[in-house]
Order: structure tokens, then sequence, then C-alpha cells
């Protein structure tokens, strides 16, 4: 595996999947309106080659304005298409600014899609403040700080979440920042599992 | 219809094990992809993934 470490994050090129292409689309979009995000989903394995599959890629937005959010809903629309809003006021009153996600596919399609939220707790913050670009073929993604989102992964506990865990620390771990790590093991009390599953 | 007899602990044994596997497993296929040109992995991943 080639990765290039720069001081913003990862460079890499790969033949690009179906998952691939989707994130990329809709990363677009973000980036060209200057929205905030972090990708902290299962995506993220994916990403750096774990053979695995996914309907839904988990993105954090910044806190928006609803004009701000008007203008990413309509540019959005042009491509893709809310699957669970009827519109834009209930989709920025009824489930963002409640903390519950929206969901968008491409036009005409239900999976794979994009589920979308406000920040909803410090951590969340956290992670958009902190967040890592990955250059991909070119195209700039931005993702959780593996420091934390291995230990998330733990933390969620499911057979799959403690896989994609492994499977990133493993990958990684002559790379990452390990004091940071440990100290969100602290903090999510996952000590035990990451020294039973990862180590 | 018989049903046949369950041991839940052997249950839970067998899939403790399998999971064991798939992380060992994950151990075998991260040492590979990082000795793998991205356009190898990359290419495999992408036909499972379409």
């Amino acid at each position: 595996m080639e990765l290039k470490f720069t001081k913003e994050g990862i460079e890499f090129e790969k033949q690009l999947n179906n998952l691939d292409n989707f994130v990329i689309d809709f990363s677009k979009v973000l980036n060209k309106l200057n929205v905030k995000y972090v990708v902290v989903s299962g995506y993220v394995s994916i990403l750096f080659g774990r053979n695995r599959s996914s309907e839904d890629i988990d993105i954090i937005i910044e806190k928006l304005t609803l004009p701000k959010f008007g203008m990413l809903w309509n540019e959005l629309n042009k491509e893709f298409e809310c699957i669970n809003a009827e519109n834009k006021d209930s989709a920025y009153k009824d489930y963002l600014l409640t903390h519950h996600a929206i969901r968008f596919s491409r036009k005409g399609e239900f999976i794979p899609n994009m589920e979308i939220k406000f920040p909803k707790i410090d951590l969340d913050d956290w992670t958009i403040a902190n967040r890592k670009e990955v250059s991909l073929n070119k195209h700039q993604i931005f993702i959780s700080p593996l420091e934390l989102q291995i230990p998330f992964k733990l933390f969620l506990g499911s057979e799959k979440d403690i896989e994609d865990a492994k499977y990133l620390y493993k990958l990684f771990k002559d790379n990452l920042n390990l004091p940071l790590l440990i100290d969100f093991n602290r903090k999510l009390k996952i000590e035990q599992s990451f020294n039973k599953y990862l180590r | 219809m018989k049903l046949p007899k369950i041991d839940l602990k052997e249950l839970k044994k067998l899939k403790e094990d399998n999971f064991k596997e798939r992380l060992d497993f994950i151990d075998q296929y991260t040492e590979w992809l990082k000795k793998s040109p991205n356009k190898k992995w990359s290419s495999q991943q992408s036909n499972l993934i379409q």
C-alpha cells in the first residue's frame, strides 16, 4: 500500500469503487460551498482498503444557518435527493436542529446514502476541528482523526466495529499519535477491548 | 418435527471462535495489503464493492 503522509493528512491513489465515487461526488459539493464536514463511519476503513460495503456513510457537518443550509440543499439537489425529509425547511428544523439525520442518495436511488448530522456532543465538534484531509486520486475528503476513529469503533463494540478498529490500527499503527489514541481509550473506557482485540 | 439439541454455550463458543478467526484474518490481510501496490489491492476491492 502506497500512502503519502503529509502535514494535512494522507495522499494516495487507487482504483475507485462505487462507494468511493459516491463520497467523492458528495464531498465536491461540500468542499465547493466551504462547508466543514467529517466522514466518521465505516467508510473510513473501506476508503483504506477494507473489503466490505456499506449502505450509508455518516457525515457530521458544521452547524449551518438556514440560509447557508439552503444553499447546500439547492446545490446537492442538482445531483442528489433527500430521501427522508420533504423539503429544505423540514430537513433543517425537524431533522438537523433536533439532531436527527437527513439522508441523501443519488437521484432515483436509495443506497448508498449519505447520513448527515449537525454536531451534537463536544466530541463531534472536536472531530470537525481536528479533521484530517485525505487526497484520494486528487479529490479532497475529510475524515475523523484515526486516533479517535479507532477507539470510537471499539466503543461502539459490534463485531463489525471491532473488525474495522483492528483493521485501521494494524494498517496505521506506525503513523498514529499513540498518546492521543491512548487518551481516547481511557476517556471512552475501552482499554480492555483495545488490549484484547488490537494488541 | 423433532428439533436438534441446541447447546447455547457451544454456540457462543462457536461465535467467539469465528470472530477470532476473522480478526486473525485481518492481521494477515493488512500484512498483505502493506506489501501490495495500490493498483493491485484496489482493483480487487473495486471488483467486490461494485
